[in-house]
């Protein structure tokens, strides 16, 4: 019954922090939105027992992807969009898209199946064991990817010499 | 215990609004959020189908997922600040000149 209550408060934040994201005129109320949504995606992680990645979620997500956000919606500085911004097709693809929602959801709402209880729970050390030795060659490629994407990031990012 | 198809209609519908949400607004730091949006959601589709299947390698992906959205958001946001520094502006209305 508990759960039921959790699932309530963390899927309404995440629909409201959400819309806020895309209705607000401003960048960085949009940003702090959007920290709010992926803090309740991370407690949704923890409902569904996947306890490393709430805690990776709440990290990496909250943590630091979005101070990199907040740090250059600062530099940038903006400012609010004006009133008059919306764009004219904004309607249509409103009606399509929920159209297109609205059929997904018919259509997979009977097509789940609930959840098997088995002895065989997920846990951390299982995760572990698997990260490094089925998936080691991933694990390591990411790691470059990581190295090099920090790299680029530098070099687009430099000061040009005049 | 909920019902998982609960968790893949929330992660629908967050996805949706992200789509939306790219379309809605000029700004490219904004679009840039919404496709952070999007990749939530859909690690949440995933974490659901892990627990429902009792597969670890739901989760697996999603710890891949998280990290190339590190490295994406580090890259894009370094070539945003590029072009507000060629350019003295994000919005995507005035970025036109590849159109010519």
């Amino acid at each position: 019954m508990i759960e039921v209550g959790f699932f309530a408060i963390f899927s309404t934040f995440c629909i409201i922090s959400a819309l806020s994201l895309i209705l607000q005129r401003n960048p960085v109320y949009s940003a702090l939105s959007l920290i709010v949504a992926i803090a309740s995606i991370g407690g949704l992680f923890l409902l569904l027992h996947a306890t490393f990645l709430a805690v990776l979620q709440i990290i990496t997500y909250a943590g630091a992807i979005m101070a990199l956000f907040l740090f250059v919606v600062m530099m940038v500085d903006v400012g609010d969009e004006p009133p008059s911004a919306i764009p004219f097709h904004a309607g249509p693809v409103l009606v399509i898209l929920l159209l297109i929602a609205g059929g997904v959801i018919w259509a997979i709402s009977s097509a789940v199946p609930g959840i098997r209880e088995s002895a065989a729970s997920i846990d951390f050390r299982e995760l572990s064991r698997q990260l490094f030795t089925t998936y080691v060659f991933p694990f390591e490629a990411i790691t470059v990817l990581i190295i090099s994407s920090v790299i680029g990031a530098l070099y687009v990012a430099r000061k040009e010499e005049s | 215990m909920i019902h998982p198809v609960y968790f893949i209609i929330l992660s629908l519908i967050l996805f949706f609004i992200g789509v939306f949400g790219i379309f809605l607004r000029r700004n490219l730091l904004v679009i840039f959020m919404c496709i952070e949006l999007m990749l939530n959601s859909v690690n949440l589709a995933f974490i659901t189908f892990a627990r429902m299947l009792h597969d670890l390698e739901g989760q697996l992906v999603v710890f891949f997922v998280i990290v190339v959205a590190a490295a994406e958001a580090a890259v894009g946001l370094a070539i945003i600040l590029l072009v507000y520094r060629n350019r003295k502006t994000v919005e995507i209305d005035r970025l036109t000149t590849l159109k010519g």
